[in-house]
Parts: C-alpha cells; sequence; structure tokens
C-alpha cells in the first residue's frame, strides 16, 4: 500500500482543513510542530480506514472538535499493486462511507467490507464504541506506531500474526503443526506428568506401582523368613522325636538305671574290704605307738644316765678353763700398767716437740718482719730526700714569680704598640732629598743620605747645610694614631714595669725557668708517691707496727733475731720432730687401749667361766637326785621288758592289716568308683535330655501348630502372586514412562527445531537491518511473532532488560523486517511512525535513518516529528503540516 | 456285593492363582472347596461305599485354619466313609496340617491316614491299603510293603497312594515319589488309586489317576472328573467311570492376526467357548504383525471379551505392530508432529539405537493420545 493524498476536517483539533498530497514512495517526513495535530492526523487515517462510518457513542464523538458538534471528515487516496483507490468517511452527523475502487463506486458497509477484504483485516463485529486498540486492524496495527508505543515491542495484532504466519508457512511450508501439534504437545507432557516428575523421577501410578513392588517384597521377605524358621523347627522336631524313638527302642534309660544300681554293689562291696582294711591299720598305728612310747622310755633313762656322766666330765672341763682365764687376767693387768706408763712418757715428748716447734716458728715469722721493716726503712728515707727537693724547687719557682698568663698579656700589649706603629707610618709623610754633591744636609741629629726616602711622622727639620732648614710637618690625621702609639707604648711599659723586666724576652726568659722548676718539683712528688704510695704517714705508721710485731715475736722466740734461712731451717727440724713424737704418742695410746680391752676381755672370760662351772655344777646335782627317784618308781629292768614285748604285738598287727590290703587291692576300687561316677552322670544327663527333648518337643509342637494356623503357606503365595503381578505393572508402567518420555522428548526437541526453521524468514529479514543497527548482534523471535530479545556475543538478553532506546529501535527494525516479509507475499503495508524514534543518540539515530532509507527502497515509510533538524539529513522530501492547512485553507 | 467307591485326589485347597490377577483369582481358588462340596453331594447321590482321596488334600501344609474348615464343612454333605492321605504338597511332617484338621474337630467318618495301615471298610467288603507320604520327596517306592499285608480273601483289595508311576507317565510328569509300573499286580490289588497328575489318566485297567476335580492350568489334560469304580468282587475288573464336577473350563487359544479381518475370527473363536461365559479362564495368544488401528481394535476386543469371561489373559508378545503411513497420517500429516514421528521411525527402524525398541511404544503412544484426544476435535 502506498498512501498518497489525506485530507482531514473537522478531525478533533485538526478543525481547519489539512491535505497533504502527492505523497511519494519511500521515505517521507510529515513535519509540524508540537500540538500542530501530527497525532491527530495518524488517528484520523486509522479511524477512515479501520472504525465504521456509522458508529457512535462516545468514541465517535471524540472524534469531534472539542465542544463543536462539527462533522468529521476524512479522505484518504492509496495505492495498491498499482491500483488506485479513494477512501473517504465521515463520522457522527450525516455518516458516510465511500470507496472508490479501479472497477467502481462503493457506500456504506458494502464499502467497509470491500475495504476489509482489500487489506486483510477483520472489521469489529460490533460499531466500536470506545477505544479498545487496534486488535482488529490487521497488519496496519502492527506499522502503523502511534508515539510513545514504539519502544514496548511489536506486539502483533491476531491478524497481523495470522498474515505473518500465512507469509511464513508460505516460505517454509507448515512446520508448526498449528494448535492440532500444540495439543499433541500439551496431551503427551500431561501423560507425561502423570507418570514422570519434570526432572524424570516416577511418579503417580508409576511410583506407586514401584512402591507396591517393595511393599510386597519386604512383606514376603518376612514370610518367607517364618516359613524358613518354620522349616528348621519343623526339622528339628523331627529329630528330636527321632531321638526319643531311638531312646525308646534302645531302653536306653532302663539300661542305664541297670548300670548304675550293678555300680553301686560294686561299690558297696569295695568299701566294706575298705573299712576292713582300715580297722587294721587302725591297730598297726596303736601298736606302734606303744612300741614307741616303750622305746622312748627305755632311751631316756639311758640318756639320763648319759648325761649325768656328761654333766660330770664337763664340770672337770669348766673348772680347769676357768684357772686359765684368772691367770690370763692377771698377766693382762699387768701388761696394761706397762702400756700406761709408755704412753704417759710418749706425751710429755711430744709436748716438748710442740714447744720447741711453736718458738721456731716465732723466730721465723721474725726473720721475715725484720726484712720488712728494713725495706719499709729504706723507703722511707728516699721519701724524705725527695720532699726536701721538691719543696725547693717550689720555692725558686715562687721566687720567679712570672706566670704564662703575664707573658701572654705582655704580648698582647707588644702587638698593639707594633699595631699603633704601622698606622702611624702608613700617614708618614715620605720625603726624599737628593743633594747635589758636596751638599750635605741633616735631619735632627742624622745626616741625610742623598735619594735615600724618609717617612716623617712629626714635625722635623731638614737642615741643609748651608742653604736652608727645611720644616716638614706631616699633615692630614696622624695625631691620633700618634696618640695610640704612645698609649700602648705606655700599657707596655707599665706592664714591663710590673712583672720587673725591661723587655718582653726576658719575661719570656723568666716564665720558661719558672715552668723548669715546677716540672722538677712534679718530678719529686712522683718520687715520693713511688716510695709511699700511701703517703709518708701511712709508711710510717707500718714501720711502728713492724717495730710493735719485733718486739712481741722476740719474745716468743727467746732470742734476737736470726736471719731468714737459718730460721726456716730451724723450723722445719723443729716441725719433724715434733711430728715424730706425735707418732711415738699415738702408737703409745695405741698399745695402751689394746692392753685396756684385752684385760677387760680376761676379766669378762674369767666371770664367764666361773659362772658356767657353777651353773653345770647345779645341773648335775638336780640330774642325780631326778635319777635317784625315776629308778625308785621304774627300775632300768622293768623298761627293758615293755620294749621287747611291745615289739612282738606290732609284728603280729602288720601281718593282718597287710592281708586286709590285699583283698581290697584285688577288688580294683580305683575301677568301681570310675564306673559309679559314669553310671550316676550318664543316669542324670539322659534324664536331663528326655526332659529337655520333652520340652522341646512340646514347645515346637505349640509353636508349629501356632504357625500352621497361619495360613503362611497361602499368604506366602498371594504375596508371590501380588509380587509378581506388581512387577509386571511395574514394568510395563516403565516401559511406558520410558516411551513417554522419549515421546516427549522427540516432540519437544522436534518444536523446538520447526520453531527455528519457523522464524528464520524473519531473521534473515531483520539481520540486514540490525547489521546497520548493533552490528555482531542477533534477534531473537518468541513464537507470538514479537521480539524476545537480542543474543550479543553468544549472550541471550531478555528485551524487557534492553535500555528504552534500544528496544524502541529494534521493534523499529523489526517492522519493516515484517513489512518486507508480507510485502514480499503479497501484503504490502505502508508503514507510519509517529515519532517512532526518540531514545536514540546521535550515532543510533543516523544509523536508523540509514536503515528507514534501506527499507523505503521497497515500502512507504511515512514518518511524522518535530524534530526537523534530526530529519535533514535523512535526504527524504519533507510536508510541513503547517503548509498543508494554510494550502487547503485557501482552497 | 459290588463294592463302589469314588476315587479322587489333588483338590489342593488354599491354592492360589498367582497368574489369574483380580476378582477371577479369588474365585478359583474359592471353587476348589465347592467342588469338594460338589463331590461330597456325588458321593451322596450316587451311595458309594466311600470316598477316597489320593493326597495332596492341600495346597500346602501352611494352609490356614479358616481354609481347613471351609474343606471340613464341604466333607458334610457325604455321610459315607472318607479316606484321606497325605500327597507331596501336604505330607505327613512332624506337625502338618492333618494334625491341625483333627485338632480342629474332623468328623469321624473322616479318616486321616499317616500311617501304614490296613483301613477296613464297607464292612469288611473293602480293604483299603494307604501309602501315606511322610516328606515331600520320598525316594522309596512306599508301595512295596503291601504285598507282605493280607488282606481278607472276601474283601476288595484297593490301593490308595501319590506319586509317579514309573516310566508310564507323560514326559513333563514329576518323577518323585515313585510308584512301579507293576504296583497293582505285586500287592495283589484290585484297583489302585493315585494321586498327583492332574488330568484323568488310566496307566491300566487297575490302576488309574483320577486328576484333579477343578482344572487349575491351562493344560488339555482332561481335568476336573472324579473317578466312580465300581469292582462287583474281589479279583474282578473294575469297572470305572468319569464323572466331570469341575467348574470352569481352562482354555489356550493361539490366534493369528495380521489385519482387521482377522478379528472377526477371533471373536467368532471366543464366541465358540460357549455359554455359560462365566466359567471360562481363556488364555489368548496373539501372533503377527499389524497396524496400530488393528492393535487398537484388538485391545477394544480384548475388553469387551474381559467382560464377558471370568477371565481373559492375552499375550501378545509376539504380535508386532507396527505404524503405517496411514496411522500416522491420521496423527498429522505436516508440522512438528509430523517431524517427531518420522524421529521415532528412524530411531525405530536402526537396531544400533539404544531407543529403537522403545520407539514403537512411543509411536504407538502418540497415536493413542491422538486417538483418545483427537476424537473430540
Amino acid at each position: 500500500m502506498i498512501i498518497r493524498r489525506v485530507e482531514v476536517q473537522n478531525f478533533r483539533k485538526l478543525v481547519e482543513p489539512v491535505v497533504i498530497e502527492n505523497l511519494p514512495d519511500g521515505l517521507v517526513i510529515v513535519l509540524g510542530e508540537n500540538e500542530e495535530g501530527k497525532s491527530t492526523l495518524l488517528n484520523a487515517i486509522r479511524s477512515c480506514f479501520f472504525d465504521k462510518h456509522n458508529m457512535t457513542g462516545e468514541r465517535a464523538q471524540g472524534f469531534q472538535p472539542y465542544n463543536s458538534a462539527l462533522r468529521p471528515e476524512v479522505r484518504v487516496e492509496f495505492e495498491i499493486h498499482g491500483q488506485r483507490y479513494k477512501l473517504s468517511k465521515a463520522f457522527c452527523l450525516r455518516a458516510q462511507a465511500e470507496l472508490i475502487t479501479p472497477t467502481g463506486r462503493l457506500a456504506g458497509a458494502a464499502a467497509e467490507e470491500e475495504l476489509a477484504h482489500l487489506l486483510h483485516f477483520t472489521p469489529p463485529q460490533r460499531v466500536r464504541r470506545e477505544d479498545s486498540g487496534h486488535e482488529h486492524e490487521g497488519i496496519f496495527g502492527m506499522f502503523w506506531v502511534e508515539q510513545g508505543k514504539s519502544f514496548g515491542g511489536v506486539n502483533p495484532t491476531p491478524d497481523g500474526r495470522s498474515s505473518i504466519q500465512q507469509a511464513l508457512q508460505h516460505e517454509v511450508g507448515d512446520v508448526l503443526g498449528g494448535k492440532r501439534g500444540q495439543k499433541i504437545l500439551a496431551d503427551v507432557a500431561k501423560k507425561r506428568s502423570e507418570l514422570l516428575t519434570p526432572t524424570g523421577r516416577p511418579t503417580g501410578a508409576y511410583a506407586k506401582a514401584a512402591d507396591r513392588v517393595l511393599k510386597f517384597q519386604e512383606e514376603l521377605t518376612t514370610i518367607q523368613a517364618a516359613l524358613r524358621d518354620y522349616g528348621r523347627k519343623l526339622e528339628e522336631l523331627e529329630r528330636c522325636r527321632a531321638r526319643q524313638r531311638r531312646y525308646e527302642i534302645e531302653r536306653t534309660l532302663e539300661r542305664t538305671e541297670n548300670r548304675l544300681q550293678e555300680a553301686r554293689d560294686a561299690a558297696e562291696k569295695v568299701a566294706a574290704l575298705d573299712r576292713t582294711a582300715k580297722k587294721a591299720e587302725d591297730e598297726l598305728a596303736k601298736l606302734r605307738l606303744e612300741q614307741s612310747l616303750a622305746a622312748d622310755r627305755s632311751e631316756r633313762r639311758t640318756r639320763h644316765i648319759k648325761e649325768i656322766e656328761a654333766s660330770k666330765s664337763k664340770v672337770a672341763q669348766l673348772k680347769a678353763a676357768w684357772d686359765t682365764k684368772q691367770q690370763a687376767l692377771v698377766e693382762a693387768g699387768r701388761q696394761a700398767g706397762g702400756s700406761e706408763k709408755e704412753l704417759a712418757e710418749a706425751a710429755r715428748r711430744f709436748d716438748q716437740a710442740a714447744s720447741t716447734c711453736d718458738a721456731a716458728a716465732a723466730a721465723e715469722q721474725l726473720a721475715q718482719v725484720q726484712v720488712n721493716l728494713d725495706i719499709l726503712l729504706r723507703q722511707e728515707r728516699e721519701a724524705v730526700q725527695a720532699k726536701t727537693k721538691e719543696q725547693k724547687a717550689l720555692q725558686d719557682a715562687a721566687a720567679i714569680g712570672i706566670e704564662k698568663k703575664d707573658v701572654i698579656r705582655l704580648k698582647h700589649l707588644h702587638d698593639a704598640v707594633t699595631t699603633a706603629q704601622a698606622q702611624l707610618e702608613a700617614l708618614a709623610t715620605n720625603v726624599r732629598i737628593d743633594l747635589e754633591p758636596g751638599v750635605k744636609a741633616r735631619m735632627g741629629r742624622s745626616t741625610i743620605v742623598s735619594g735615600v726616602q724618609h717617612r716623617l711622622t712629626e714635625t722635623t727639620v731638614i737642615d741643609v747645610t748651608d742653604c736652608a732648614k727645611i720644616t716638614v710637618v706631616p699633615g692630614g690625621d696622624i695625631d691620633n694614631p700618634r696618640t695610640q702609639l704612645k698609649r700602648a707604648q705606655d700599657n707596655l711599659q707599665l706592664a714591663l714595669n710590673d712583672l720587673g723586666v725591661t723587655k718582653l724576652s726576658e719575661a719570656e726568659h723568666k716564665q720558661e725557668d719558672r715552668q723548669n722548676l715546677l716540672n722538677e718539683a712534679k718530678k719529686y712528688q712522683e718520687l715520693i708517691e713511688a716510695h709511699a704510695p700511701d703517703g709518708l704517714d701511712a709508711l710510717q705508721s707500718s714501720i711502728a707496727e713492724l717495730r710493735g710485731r719485733i718486739q712481741r715475736l722476740t719474745e716468743k722466740a727467746g732470742g734476737k733475731p736470726k736471719a731468714p734461712k737459718e730460721a726456716s731451717a730451724a723450723l722445719k727440724e723443729a716441725q719433724r720432730e715434733r711430728d715424730s713424737a706425735e707418732q711415738a704418742r699415738k702408737l703409745a695410746e695405741k698399745r695402751a687401749e689394746r692392753a685396756r680391752k684385752e684385760m677387760l676381755s680376761a676379766k669378762a672370760e674369767e666371770a664367764g667361766c666361773k659362772a658356767s662351772c657353777e651353773a653345770e655344777e647345779r645341773s648335775l646335782h638336780d640330774l642325780e637326785r631326778t635319777l635317784v627317784e625315776d629308778r625308785k618308781a621304774t627300775p632300768d629292768s622293768k623298761l627293758q621288758e615293755a620294749v621287747v614285748e611291745a615289739a612282738q604285738q606290732v609284728t603280729a598287727a602288720e601281718q593282718t592289716a597287710q592281708a586286709a590290703r590285699g583283698l581290697l587291692n584285688n577288688a580294683n576300687p580305683e575301677a568301681v568308683t570310675l564306673e559309679l561316677g559314669a553310671a550316676e552322670d550318664t543316669l542324670n544327663q539322659l534324664r536331663k535330655d528326655l526332659r529337655e527333648l520333652s520340652d522341646r518337643v512340646i514347645g515346637l509342637e505349640s509353636e508349629l501348630r501356632a504357625t500352621g494356623a497361619q495360613g503362611l503357606g497361602e499368604r506366602s503365595q498371594q504375596l508371590e502372586a501380588d509380587l509378581q503381578g506388581a512387577k509386571t505393572a511395574a514394568a510395563s508402567l516403565e516401559r511406558r514412562a520410558k516411551a513417554i518420555e522419549l515421546l516427549h522428548s522427540v516432540l519437544a526437541e522436534a518444536e523446538k527445531s520447526a520453531k527455528e526453521t519457523f522464524l528464520r524468514p524473519v531473521a534473515d529479514r531483520v539481520q540486514p537491518y540490525l547489521k546497520l543497527l548493533l552490528p555482531g548482534t542477533e534477534l531473537l523471535l518468541s513464537e507470538e511473532m514479537d521480539i524476545a530479545g537480542l543474543r550479543r556475543g553468544g549472550v541471550e538478553e531478555q528485551f524487557a532488560a534492553l535500555s528504552l532506546g534500544t528496544r524502541e529501535q529494534l521493534a523499529v527494525l523489526t517492522r519493516l523486517a515484517f513489512s518486507d516479509l508480507l510485502r514480499e507475499n503479497g501484503q504490502p503495508a505502508a508503514v507510519l511512525l509517529d515519532d517512532a524514534i526518540v531514545f536514540a543518540d546521535d550515532e543510533r539515530f543516523k544509523r536508523m535513518l540509514h536503515i528507514l532509507r534501506k527499507a523505503a527502497e521497497k515500502t512507504q515509510i511515512i514518518v511524522f516529528t518535530c524534530h526537523e533538524r534530526n530529519y535533514e539529513a535523512a535526504g527524504a522530501p519533507i510536508v510541513r503540516l503547517a503548509e498543508c492547512r494554510a494550502r487547503a485553507t485557501g482552497l | 456285593m459290588a463294592v463302589s467307591f469314588i476315587h479322587t485326589a489333588d483338590w489342593q485347597t488354599g491354592r492360589v492363582f498367582g497368574n489369574i490377577g483380580g476378582d477371577a483369582g479369588v474365585l478359583l481358588k474359592a471353587q476348589r472347596v465347592k467342588t469338594v462340596q460338589r463331590i461330597a453331594e456325588l458321593a451322596a447321590e450316587r451311595d458309594v461305599d466311600a470316598v477316597l482321596v489320593a493326597g495332596d488334600v492341600f495346597e500346602d501344609n501352611l494352609v490356614s485354619n479358616e481354609t481347613v474348615h471351609a474343606l471340613i464343612h464341604a466333607m458334610e454333605g457325604f455321610k459315607g466313609s472318607w479316606v484321606l492321605i497325605p500327597g507331596n504338597h501336604d505330607p505327613a511332617v512332624a506337625e502338618s496340617v492333618w494334625h491341625r484338621m483333627r485338632a480342629l474337630g474332623c468328623p469321624a467318618n473322616v479318616r486321616i491316614v499317616l500311617e501304614p495301615q490296613l483301613i477296613p471298610l464297607a464292612d469288611g467288603r473293602l480293604a483299603v491299603l494307604p501309602a501315606a507320604l511322610r516328606r515331600k520327596h520320598e525316594i522309596e517306592d512306599l508301595t512295596v510293603t503291601w504285598e507282605r499285608v493280607n488282606t481278607p480273601a472276601a474283601a476288595v483289595r484297593v490301593g490308595l497312594a501319590h506319586g509317579s508311576v514309573e516310566g508310564l507317565l507323560p514326559g513333563e510328569a514329576e518323577a518323585t515319589n515313585p510308584i512301579a509300573a507293576h504296583c497293582a499286580t505285586r500287592a495283589r490289588l484290585d484297583y489302585l488309586a493315585l494321586g498327583d497328575w492332574h488330568g484323568t489318566y488310566r496307566i491300566s485297567e487297575r490302576t488309574w489317576y483320577s486328576g484333579t476335580p477343578e482344572p487349575d492350568r491351562f493344560k488339555e489334560n482332561d481335568a476336573g472328573n472324579v473317578l466312580q469304580v465300581t469292582i462287583a468282587a474281589p479279583g474282578a475288573e473294575p469297572v470305572v467311570e468319569r464323572v466331570h464336577v469341575g467348574r470352569y473350563v481352562w482354555s489356550a487359544i493361539e490366534v493369528v492376526l495380521n489385519g482387521a479381518d482377522d478379528l472377526a475370527a477371533i471373536d467368532a473363536q471366543l464366541n465358540e467357548l460357549g455359554e455359560p461365559l462365566d466359567r471360562h479362564i481363556a488364555l489368548l495368544a496373539v501372533t503377527g504383525a499389524v497396524d496400530f488401528e488393528t492393535r487398537e481394535q484388538l485391545d477394544r476386543l480384548l475388553s469387551k471379551w474381559r467382560g464377558r469371561l471370568t477371565w481373559i489373559g492375552d499375550d501378545c508378545s509376539r504380535l508386532v505392530a507396527q505404524p503405517t503411513d496411514a496411522d500416522l497420517d491420521r496423527i498429522d500429516t505436516a508440522g512438528f508432529v509430523r517431524a517427531a514421528m518420522e524421529r521415532l521411525r528412524a530411531i525405530q527402524a536402526n537396531p544400533a539405537d539404544p531407543d529403537h525398541e522403545l520407539a514403537t511404544g512411543a509411536l504407538r503412544l502418540l497415536y493413542q493420545i491422538h486417538t483418545a484426544g483427537g476424537e473430540n476435535q
């Protein structure tokens, strides 16, 4: 479609007629100021095409200018496939519609029906009374974009979407499958959800079937365990009964009881033999005891007699020993006396030697002290002499009296004189007198030499002999220096006088002499300190102390001091003698001690011998007395007879006991006892076994009966059947679930692939525009033919997340792509944009203009805008609304 | 005076039918007791001298007391002598179901024989030699002792045992609890009443298996009978009458399905089972190759017959259901669904693909989902 002419009058704010004529192909810019009626113009065109002329109500009234009852009129001329059409509509008052086609004129509803057919839109079923959007406007609802709505995406109208889908199907065929395919996919997904969760885990009947298998398996396991237990108990019962039967058949209990009785009889016989043997043994033991007693009595008598004899012998021995000990005691006393005397002598000698040694030690010390005293006395002498010399030097130095500071002061005064002299001479008047040969002259008392220069500082008279007297008075400021020189000379002289010298060098010599004397005195002082480090008084005090010691040691040594060597030799000799005496004394002490111990020992032995002798004598007396008494009671012969008789009785008893033991051994009592024990244990064990066996049989019968009554066999069979059924059902459901999963995944994959194929033509047409706007990106379209987002650098960005500007621009170029697609499929549609690019920056705007120009090569694009400057660069015809109005009014 | 008795065996009361699910399994279990009731009625009607039961009276030694009570009650219809011996299912172990049966109040006319002994019946005209199994599998032939047992000359001498006659049973019979083929001759028997083989089977003119009175498996072995045996006098040849007492008919049906036309044949074959239909237990084994539509029709046919018969099972493991182009076109001819179907077909055709077996199921599911939802579109 190409719009060629638009005429509007009494439509909202466009009260005055507005006529836009000769609209060309391609891009056209319709320019108008704000509030000049650009959007109203678009709405008027839209109403002319899509609103019923005879509609009433608020919407229709809304077409009329504000507060007026004028008749809104709109006329549009357009071309489709090169054919010209004229459409005119008037609303509210004398509403009318007219369509002039190449084949004729249609009016009213017929005109509108033909228009709907021509433009592929579905007219509203009812007369539209209010604004209900552009859903009925077919593809134009998509391509005629109102101000401020372009960034919201394409929002295809149902007819628009249908048109695009038809165009796409025309290009790629029916790959989507339509509602039928969607329903099948939905049904399959529903079937899948009945058996599988979204993550593919069993659910619903499938999960329940698996649970049932587990439940039956668990129950069957329990029942089978009970059956195994039943089987084990049954076998045990069989074994128990078999044993019971064997005991019964073999008469095991009766035989065991008989065996025990036989064992008991044998044991009783053995017990009787044992008692007989034990009685004979007891008798034998008793007789042996009596025999032993008789022997003992006889032996005691013999021993008594022997003891008396031995005691007598012992008394004699003890008495002899006692004599010996008494003699030894006397000898020991004598030895002890001798030793004590020797000890006293040795002690005396030691004391003497010790005394001599002490005197020798004192003499040795005295000799040493004397040596020390001599040294101190010599030091004292040296120190006293040095002291005297020191004092002499100090006195001489004091007599000179010129110190170093005095010489320094003189030097300063002398320097002042020299300085003043120099200053004076600097101001002196130079006079040189050149005398003619033979002429003589005098200056004061000095003769003047010709040609010699003189510096005159005071008024001087030059007497040229016989010729003239010339008085020279130095000029300038020479008095002051002269005065200073005089003062300096006076000061120097005064100082020289104070020191008693005539000049500086003399003072310097005297100061040097004084210093030499002081140095000498210092050396003497050092000599004194060398001889008496602690001072002379301390030295003298030490001398006095040594003298005191010498006096005391002289008294102790008992003589005059000796030479040190002699004294030392004497001391060593005295010490040796003292040590010798001490050894002798210690030896004597040991001997005396030993003698004392021997004497004490001899005393003790003698006393012991005496006591032993007396005790033995008393014992002998007692023995003899008791023997007499015993013999009186039983003579020795009687005792012997009793011994013989007891021996005979023992012999007879031994024979009896031996016979009894023989009988007992022959009966093998151990074997009898073992057999009895074994028989008793066997019987007890058997009875216990029978009792337990009986109890176990009763218990097992009871348990088995109770278990049998539960019908475990039927239950087990039923559970096996149930389990098998559940397994079959679960396997069937598993196969079904897997098949559904496969079906669902294949369907979903096919649908995805189909969508991609389906939308490819649109993507192919968008891409050239997108390349101009956003190179390197890819537009993502949804199944609803709207923009889903943008893929940039492999990352998908949702449409809503893009900036307003980008959204707006993408929406425009997607419309352009749709327009291209539809045009190529025989449904050309003009694109009308009411300020649809407002959020673009300069660069983007520039690119968008390129895109519009590119698209306008095949499609008419009318842009309504108030931004004249922005579109100047578009190179497109510009239609100014104001001019159109003026022209129309003029018409 | 002739002796007449009913020979039966293998009641296996308390048996659970694991392969028959749902209510049918419960009915089959309960029917085994009802059939015993029918035997009691038959015995009373025909006024026989005794009912001899050759083992496997119970399915297991561990059937419930309720089951034992139910059986005792079922036998009350015949006041004459019942002789029951244990079989390999209910051997006379230490504490067996027999001990419980005695303890639970077994009537005096019901003789439970757990030991070798001579049972005189019918006022001495009938001497029964029972061989009771004391364990599940006896190694020795328990009937060997019978030849040493003397019976009154006037008494008809009948052996009652449970086991396998050596060498004379069909191949699949178990070879446990052996019984000599010439047992009847060796033991000088007029008749040997045997149990263990579930179909009625004649070993010789004097040796018979009665079979189970109520069929319990899909096997053409003439089950569901008891034998009424009449012997005129000792040494006379027994007259054996087969009397059908079973309620349910078990049928294994094999059919071929290669197209929708075969469905009618299957329907007709099932119709041939005959009335009353609620006495039938059927297992339909289907082989062949069909499209999805025919496969769905088979399911609908089976559904119809499930409502008519007591139980019908199907084994379609050898029936190949492959989608045809027409099947797939019914679902969709274009669009991604069609693309998905082609993908599944490719998977199905590629044995190396791990999902290739699932692909058929997936396609069939798609077909079913489409059919269920598409009909409403």
